[in-house]
């Protein structure tokens, strides 16, 4: 049987647009606007979902984003909250959380065993046998968590925009829509959000049967939508508080992250419910509910019903269930003596009939449990909070609206650390002390009578634009009418429970937690709301307590004789409602460099590795070769021919200035005071612990200027440390970052200097290892750098990065005939490591200090200062329990290979790991560095490494490089 | 007006300069230089713009030489350190391009925050950029310089909310 009514005024459906859906395979329609519960409500659709727990059947409880047991899916959608989910065309719902169906759901059962499964029983129940745990594990969590996770859920980009905002008022009520007002007029920018689709707040639905503030709101929301100084954020939610007032706005589309001056909270209040037993079957709903699906949705909540109220709000509920068409056969007020002024005796003088001091003792059901059949109600002794059940009669009725008092909706203020007190007053809490820049208004703040709640707007406002610097005379404003001796005006009732035998009286409706289990909870010790909160779970739905924290508080406060404040609250967190992952991440930012050279890689058909921000290409693939082949292959040109490589991506920076090589020489371990113009040293940074950070080259180009060449993945935190420092030392230096300015490259093999040398105007053979000049290569002005990073002989190349490419390719036409070759960076970790040099990073990590790889030399502790040189200090007299060596395999080894951070091992004790380890073609052996004890650092001795099977590998210590050069080598390996 | 147009001007030439004695330098090669740190001026279709108290970036527009100038003179001089540019360099120009910008950068847009002649040195898309807002011919555009190996990168994100805006 349909609830709508006929067209009335201020409803937000468009009733000339007819939507199509269907809930649980049956057809129904909607009108646009219509949300789901509201379309299947005025449908006769009572049963909407299932609760979470006991699977017992719900209806509509609130309508403002908390009915979390009216979750559905459509298509790969899931979750949908039906009670704020506009309706559209084409929708195929079904409810979440069911074995069959809504109706017919067969874990309905679990309600009748509900005895048997009180709060916490999970943590009793299935400890013995041990062996068995695993099985009621995967079972309770199989039953836990709602709605279907589908992996291919499309990747829809929701936008992450930026605002800003003189004023942001969070919540467009009277309060939020006076002070959005106020504060435009005063020639600010302001923003206002609110998560309905339209503005107004309570005044869109709480008229207490008149509909004479209609006009009032017409007016209201009409001004604040003119107004040029405010934007408003409608269908969006303020979802969290962060520092400095950045508050992201959550919509449809996407989230604004508003960084506001100063924010109004005007959040309002979340309607509580008193507490009986059965009061969560289909048809019973909060009053404000009533009011949302009369006058939103011009549907009746039902034909025919009862009212139980613990405050006046009801008598308004009342009259607008009377002005709706509902016949409302009693109002039940919880409280003694004569309440509801003027709206009560309209009540009596449309004939309903008033019951003080009486209770909903319970609900009864239909035979199917689908909806209320009636109201059991009787006596109520307020003070003690129990049902004098002698006196009971029953009321057959096909709905209940019940009204209990408030809980402030101060989760934004609770982030951004504002001080709340327990206002007896009120019967809530409000903010005792605000931070700066954040204000309060409206019943959020404790104001609840309409006038007042306006004056309360304007008055934050007023307090927001003075905080701004605006010189405004303060207003102060009354926080509640009457007098607060008496209960009469009290928005919330204190303690609006009523005790049953049978329990199923329920606080939390999100967990099906019930005033037995808070019993049972104290019983057990758990009488802390932070303890009890995690017991019972309560608050911990997805609805996070708005209908059930305060109801908690008020039970706990009762169980352990304290006074509310005593008990305190829970810690609100963000988001204040859950918030789709899509929104969260937003447009994928991936930011990465490319240097000159990367569209020649790419034609090359180069595969890119990533390294820091850039992309470098790891290796060129040759058709019909392996990748372990090709990276062979690169290596191998570099050993018996040529190679070149674009290591544009390297760090750069200039030093300039007379102090520049005393900058270095505080920097870095070494020395530079002395180096001489044309010559590099080696740089190494450490942390104030010692601890190796980076490495790289200096190359001195004058007496006051030092060209710096650093790895690729730290420059950007090795160019910010510098400036750091250089801010405290205050030296005669200025720093040039020139990563993204210089191109390099790197030309390396026995052909290298013949190769380079067509192409320069510097005679190659009077450049002498470790040193620079500066020449023209290609006719390019260029900084030639003789390094041995990947050979012996090798020439970093550095020039503008425009240039670069023009320097590469004569470099590969020059050095055809020699059978030059590009290599990618996995050659040259391969290259390196058969030089035996580390890198930092990979062969060290954040304990690692310069003696334990071997890099004494670098580090001249004589030196009056240099960072870290007081840890090394006290580091060089410990012993040191690890050291960095090369090592080789067997050469007939073929067994589980060692791979990256594979254990060295002495029996049972780990000794080290792996750092690197690679097959060397070019050396026709297994090579690596490792970690081992320094007693086992000698060349020859050998030490055991533990493969990922589990299998000992013997390794053998040697000297580097791995392969015989000038210079020396591994003699027993080539 | 379009909706979203972006226009790529990273080939304008640029002279970068910085050092404490930078501003003197500059000053004695003819350049106007804006007065205060955090700003720019156009002077004979040549940008500058102030990154500090001390550092320079100077844009030649076409028909600017300034830039051609300053390089010319190869003298290390004590106090004044180069500064090489390899920037990506793009010019925002529609009625959506305000909206793109919230999305990409964090600043305050807004003419009461941006006035006119600020420099912004923000993120944009993640990455450290420069920007200004600039009424040229009547139209309100922005300009945004970033590291030129970003330049891809940028001109990627760019790219894709053109096509959405104009799709």
């Amino acid at each position: 049987m349909s609830l709508r009514n006929p067209k009335q005024v201020g409803e937000w459906i468009n009733r000339e647009k007819v939507i199509n859906f269907s809930f649980e395979g049956e057809v129904f329609t909607a009108f646009e606007g219509d949300t789901i519960s509201s379309a299947l409500w005025a449908a006769g659709q009572k049963v909407l979902g299932r609760s979470f727990k006991y699977h017992r059947a719900r209806g509509i409880l609130s309508l403002a984003n908390h009915d979390v047991n009216i979750l559905m899916t459509d298509g790969l959608d899931t979750n949908i909250r039906a009670d704020v989910t506009l309706v559209k065309e084409g929708m195929v719902l079904h409810v979440v959380n069911t074995i069959g169906g809504v109706k017919k759901d067969k874990n309905r059962i679990i309600d009748v065993l509900s005895p048997f499964l009180p709060v916490g029983f999970y943590y009793k129940a299935f400890y013995k046998p041990r062996w068995l745990f695993p099985y009621w594990e995967r079972l309770i969590r199989n039953a836990a968590g709602l709605g279907i996770t589908n992996f291919n859920f499309p990747r829809t980009l929701k936008r992450k925009l930026h605002a800003h905002c003189d004023v942001l008022v969070i919540g467009a009520g009277p309060s939020g829509l006076s002070a959005a007002l106020a504060a435009a007029d005063a020639n600010v920018k302001v923003i206002m959000v609110d998560e309905n689709a339209q503005l107004g707040g309570s005044l869109t639905y709480d008229q207490a049967g008149n509909q004479a503030s209609t006009d009032y709101l017409n007016d209201l929301v009409s001004k604040v939508m003119q107004h040029t100084n405010i934007t408003v954020y409608a269908s969006a939610y303020a979802a969290g508080y962060y520092a400095d007032h950045l508050i992201p706005i959550v919509g449809a589309d996407g989230i604004s992250k508003v960084r506001a001056k100063s924010v109004i909270v005007a959040s309002g209040a979340f309607e509580q419910p008193p507490v009986f037993r059965y009061n969560d079957l289909p048809g019973i709903m909060l009053g404000s509910a009533a009011q949302r699906l009369i006058h939103r949705y011009a549907t009746k909540p039902f034909n025919s019903g009862v009212v139980v109220t613990a405050n006046d709000y009801g008598y308004r509920v009342a009259l607008d269930l009377l002005e709706a068409g509902s016949k409302v056969l009693a109002l039940v007020d919880m409280r003694t003596g004569s309440n509801g002024g003027l709206h009560a005796a309209a009540l009596v003088q449309a004939g309903v009939k008033i019951y003080p001091a009486h209770c909903v003792y319970e609900a009864l059901a239909t035979s199917d449990k689908s909806s209320v059949r009636a109201a059991v109600i009787c006596p109520y002794d307020e003070k003690n909070g129990i049902a004098l059940t002698d006196s009971s009669f029953t009321l057959e009725c096909d709905g209940i609206a019940m009204s209990a008092g408030w809980a402030p909706a101060a989760a934004l203020l609770y982030q951004a650390g504002t001080a709340m007190q327990f206002d007896y007053g009120v019967q809530q809490f409000v903010p005792a002390k605000l931070p700066e820049g954040i204000f309060a208004a409206g019943k959020v703040n404790g104001v609840f009578e309409l006038a007042q709640r306006m004056t309360d707007g304007a008055r934050a406002a007023n307090d927001a634009l003075r905080y701004l610097g605006h010189k405004f005379e303060e207003i102060k404003v009354e926080k509640y009418l009457g007098n607060s001796s008496s209960q009469a005006y009290l928005p919330s009732h204190p303690y609006p429970m009523v005790a049953h035998p049978k329990g199923k009286n329920f606080v939390d409706f999100d967990e099906d937690i019930q005033i037995k289990d808070f019993e049972n909870a104290a019983k057990e010790g758990f009488d802390n709301i932070e303890l009890m909160k995690r017991f019972t779970t309560v608050g911990m739905g997805p609805s996070q307590g708005k209908h059930s924290n305060m109801n908690a508080i008020r039970l706990l406060a009762k169980i352990r004789h304290l006074p509310v404040e005593k008990i305190g609250t829970t810690t609100s967190r963000p988001f204040f409602h859950p918030t789709p992952i899509g929104h969260l991440a937003g447009r994928s930012f991936h930011p990465h460099r490319h240097t000159a050279l990367h569209s020649w890689h790419a034609a090359q058909g180069a595969v890119f590795t990533d390294i820091g921000a850039w992309k470098r290409a790891a290796y060129y693939p040759q058709a019909g070769q392996t990748t372990e082949d090709t990276i062979q292959a690169e290596a191998l040109a570099v050993r018996n021919k040529a190679g070149i490589i674009d290591g544009s991506s390297f760090g750069k920076v200039e030093v300039h200035g007379a102090d520049a090589a005393k900058f270095l020489e505080r920097f870095f371990t070494g020395s530079y005071a002395s180096q001489k113009v044309g010559s590099c040293r080696y740089l190494l940074l450490l942390d104030e612990s010692g601890v190796v950070v980076d490495d790289g080259i200096a190359s001195r180009l004058a007496d006051d200027l030092f060209y710096l060449s650093i790895g690729t993945s730290n420059a950007a935190l090795v160019y910010r440390e510098m400036q750091r420092c250089q801010q405290m030392w205050q030296l005669n230096i200025g720093l040039v970052n020139v990563t993204g300015a210089f191109g390099a490259i790197n030309i390396a093999g026995p052909a290298a200097q013949q190769i380079l040398a067509k192409v320069t105007n510097i005679d190659l053979a009077a450049i002498p290892n470790s040193s620079m000049r500066e020449a023209l290569v290609a006719g390019i002005e260029t900084r030639v750098i003789r390094v041995t990073f990947v050979s012996d002989l090798s020439y970093e190349l550095h020039m503008p990065m425009q240039q670069t490419p023009t320097v590469w390719q004569v470099l590969l036409d020059a050095g055809k005939q020699h059978g030059i070759r590009p290599f990618g960076t996995d050659a040259q970790r391969l290259l390196r490591l058969e030089m035996g040099h580390y890198l930092p990073g990979m062969d060290t990590d954040g304990l690692t200090n310069p003696f334990e790889i071997g890099a004494d030399w670098a580090v001249k502790m004589q030196k009056p200062f240099f960072i870290g040189q007081r840890s090394l200090k006290i580091i060089a007299k410990k012993q040191s329990k690890k050291q960095l060596v090369p090592f080789t395999l067997a050469e007939s080894f073929r067994g589980k290979l060692p791979l990256e951070c594979n254990l060295v091992m002495d029996g049972q004790a780990i000794e080290g790991r792996v750092t690197s380890i690679g097959f060397s073609q070019f050396v026709n052996r297994h090579i690596g560095l490792a970690y081992v004890n320094p007693a086992k650092k000698a060349v020859g001795s050998s030490f055991q490494i533990r493969t990922d099977n589990g299998s000992l590998v013997t390794a053998t210590v040697v000297q580097t490089p791995f392969f015989k050069t000038d210079k020396g080598g591994a003699d027993a390996i080539v | 007006m379009q909706l979203f147009d972006v226009t790529d001007v990273s080939t304008f030439a640029r002279y970068g300069v910085k050092g404490p004695n930078a501003e003197k330098w500059l000053v004695g090669h003819g350049v106007k230089l804006p007065k205060s740190a955090n700003s720019w001026v156009l002077h004979n279709n040549t940008l500058v713009l102030r990154l500090g108290s001390s550092e320079f970036v100077i844009e030649d527009q076409t028909g600017g030489v300034a830039c051609t100038q300053l390089a010319e003179d190869s003298k290390r001089v004590t106090g004044v350190y180069k500064v090489p540019h390899a920037d990506a360099a793009y010019l925002l120009a529609g009625s959506h391009a305000t909206n793109i910008l919230s999305e990409l950068c964090e600043l305050d847009l807004s003419e009461a925050t941006l006035v006119d002649n600020t420099l912004g040195m923000t993120q944009v898309a993640g990455i450290s950029a420069t920007l200004l807002r600039q009424s040229l011919a009547g139209e309100t555009i922005y300009r945004i310089w970033c590291d030129g190996t970003y330049g891809d990168y940028m001109r990627h994100i760019l790219d894709e909310m053109t096509e959405e805006i104009t799709a």
